[in-house]
């Protein structure tokens, strides 16, 4: 177990940080735009998780559909993924990690204090996920004309492999931190409703 | 084997034609229809089949129930001139217009697309929609399910506040109870969570139907299925398709009328509602409203009748772009047809069934005196005895909203045939009110059940139908509309 000394202090810094990434980040969503079947907006969250198979393959192409448009889209996109990449990610993880961390310590039986002790250091895992899945986004973006094959009415819709792959990442990269940051608050509220904090 | 157990197979495996005819109640149909003839037309073709015109009604799913209706009709040796439907109606009506020779019938090539046709993958939009469109739409009264999920929620909630509130004012004397208490908090927290993830999921659902023209299935596979249809029977482009539906084969009249077969021609109609100019169309007669004659091969047939089923919010709308505005001829077309100075660039369809959901004033021609073939209708009647006894006091908001909806929505046909009575001899109505309109997750019984619920409409229309009351019936109208 690692007690980390400061908690509060290190754990408002990595918070502010995450705030200021994602003040940032909105801020260049104003610039995500798409041909599908119009001209419309869309968000990081749609990249995340696409609906059904080459989705996203789709939803980057309808970006070059918009020629006036593509570059400054483009270049926006990049930005959002730069921010999570240098800002947003180290510390969002480092966040619940402090928390899960400063729980453990903090709780007196021994299965607390191994859970909340695993769910700190699982963080590593969404961390890791999230950097491929930006590097998968950025390889994409880049591509013009992506192949997305041809509806065909009389065969099952064709699942792709980087589909599935997508979906699995999200269940890892998303519920890993949620169930890590939920625990730790809900003990935390005990903590403070209890006054044994 | 046991009721159940039949069930079971036939819900599991791959409907086939026969699976639909072979029902005893359509075969009993078929039977008594095939051995009563009837006289229902005065034109004739060289086999002796008799020649209606036919509009078939919208109704999501229910429109499986249309099949078996035109089934029987065609087992009674009636075959279709001109045909016009909306929404389900109009996927129908594209699926017989398509097929070459009018003198055969239509309908085993309709059970064949039908019984092929995986539903479920209609409803294309977002998994999750998907599985709360399922989870919804199986019985005609969703809002119990609702309120059954509130109300499970709400219980869970209380349950986990009163464990918390009872727990943390006993730990002091028991201090056990403490880990139970911090368990507690950690339960609460998850279920938050969950509140959580499902309102951010729900709101970006939100979201995306705005941004995908407010439809939670983006129809393409639905598109694509026609498509597919309209082009294994040759019909690639507008062209095609009103070349096949004028189409008309050798007939006669029926002996000893004498006023011939002239300016008798086939037609189909595909009706959709327009909402940027906000006006109902008529597809594909409207066509050249969008394209120059020369450029009509840039729209696709299939996309009327997709325009025609857009159910709103369920399907997103279908457009129709680049339309060519500073064409002089389509600036004339649309001032003409719609006192429109300048057209829109691009259209936005939703279903037909806004405005005229049983277009059935289509093929009323009011000069005519004695008609020499009646207009067929089918019309699936989701009406429950509930509806007609409902208490007005006594409606909730939704169902105050619906009524005062469907007033609206139903009024245009309502209208015509409260004036014109005698179009109502033509109509016959096959009870659907147990099955839900949206529900695409039909088991296989479900749709032979549909499928011969409209075989036994068509059956009991036909012992009812009289050709010499129509006909009378016409003319006394002809006489008292020409008098007035």
């Amino acid at each position: 177990m690692i007690h980390i000394p400061n908690t509060g202090l290190y754990f408002c810094i990595a918070f502010a940080v995450m705030l200021l990434a994602t003040w940032l980040m909105s801020r260049q969503g104003r610039h995500l735009f798409t041909k599908d079947p119009l001209r419309r907006k869309f968000t990081m969250l749609e990249m995340e998780f696409p609906a059904k198979s080459y989705e996203l393959e789709t939803l980057i192409n309808g970006i070059y559909l918009l020629p006036d448009e593509a570059p400054k889209t483009i270049k926006a996109l990049k930005k959002q993924l730069l921010l999570d990449y240098l800002l947003f990610i180290p510390a969002v993880y480092s966040c619940i990690y402090i928390l899960c961390m400063h729980i453990a310590v903090e709780l007196k039986t021994e299965v607390g204090r191994y859970w909340f002790m695993g769910l700190g250091w699982a963080q590593i895992i969404p961390f890791i996920l999230d950097y491929i899945e930006n590097t998968y986004f950025w390889i994409m973006i880049n591509k013009r004309n992506i192949p997305v094959p041809k509806p065909d009415v009389t065969k099952p819709e064709p699942v792709s492999r980087p589909f599935k792959m997508m979906q699995l990442l999200q269940v890892f990269k998303w519920g890993i931190p949620l169930i890590g940051a939920v625990c730790s608050i809900s003990v935390v509220a005990y903590f403070w409703l209890s006054g044994r904090y | 084997m046991p009721a159940k157990k039949v069930d079971k197979a036939l819900n599991s495996k791959q409907l086939t034609v026969d699976d639909f005819k072979n029902d005893a109640r359509v075969k009993a149909c078929a039977d008594h229809v095939r051995s009563n003839p009837k006289v229902v037309s005065d034109v004739l073709d060289d086999e002796g089949n008799q020649y209606v015109h036919l509009v078939q009604k919208g109704g999501g799913v229910l429109g499986v129930a249309l099949v078996g209706y035109v089934y029987i009709l065609e087992q009674a040796g009636i075959r279709f001139l001109k045909m016009a439907g909306t929404s389900a109606g109009a996927i129908n009506t594209s699926l017989m217009v398509i097929q070459d020779d009018k003198t055969k019938t239509k309908s085993d090539y309709l059970i064949d697309a039908l019984s092929k046709l995986d539903m479920f993958r209609l409803v294309d939009g977002h998994p999750f929609a998907k599985r709360v469109i399922k989870h919804f739409v199986k019985d005609p009264d969703y809002t119990k399910r609702v309120k059954k999920i509130v109300r499970t929620a709400a219980i869970v909630l209380i349950t986990l506040l009163v464990s918390a509130f009872v727990l943390m004012g006993l730990q002091d004397d028991f201090p056990i109870l403490s880990i139970a208490a911090c368990f507690v908090f950690v339960l609460m927290g998850l279920y938050f969570l969950g509140l959580g993830v499902a309102g951010v999921y729900f709101s970006s659902l939100m979201k995306r139907l705005k941004t995908a023209g407010f439809g939670v299935n983006p129809g393409d596979f639905f598109y694509d299925w026609v498509k597919y249809h309209m082009k294994a029977n040759g019909v690639n482009t507008v062209a095609d398709l009103e070349r096949r539906a004028r189409k008309v084969p050798k007939l006669k009249i029926r002996t000893p009328r004498t006023d011939g077969i002239d300016n008798l021609t086939g037609d189909v109609v595909f009706i959709t509602s327009e909402l940027v100019t906000q006006n109902k169309f008529e597809l594909p007669r409207m066509a050249n409203l969008f394209r120059s004659e020369n450029k009509m091969g840039e729209l696709q047939p299939a996309g009327f009748v997709r325009a025609s089923m857009s159910i709103p919010v369920f399907f997103e709308s279908y457009y129709i772009k680049d339309i060519p505005v500073h064409d002089k001829k389509i600036q004339e077309l649309w001032a003409v047809t719609f006192d429109l100075k300048t057209p829109p660039d691009t259209v936005r369809f939703v279903d037909g069934g806004i405005l005229s959901n049983f277009p059935i004033n289509l093929f009323y021609n009011k000069d005519i005196n004695i008609p020499r073939l009646p207009t067929f209708g089918i019309d699936l009647d989701d009406s429950t005895p509930e509806d007609k006894e409902n208490v007005p006091e006594n409606w909730s908001l939704v169902g105050y909203l619906g009524r005062m909806f469907n007033t609206v929505r139903y009024y245009y046909d309502k209208d015509f045939s409260l004036q014109n009575k005698v179009m109502n001899l033509g109509v016959g109505k096959v009870p659907v009110s147990e099955y839900n309109w949206l529900n695409f997750f039909l088991t296989n019984q479900q749709k032979i059940d549909l499928f011969a619920a409209g075989a036994e409409a068509a059956k009991k229309f036909l012992d009812g139908f009289n050709w010499k009351e129509y006909k009378d019936g016409r003319h006394t109208y002809f006489i008292q509309k020409t008098k007035a």
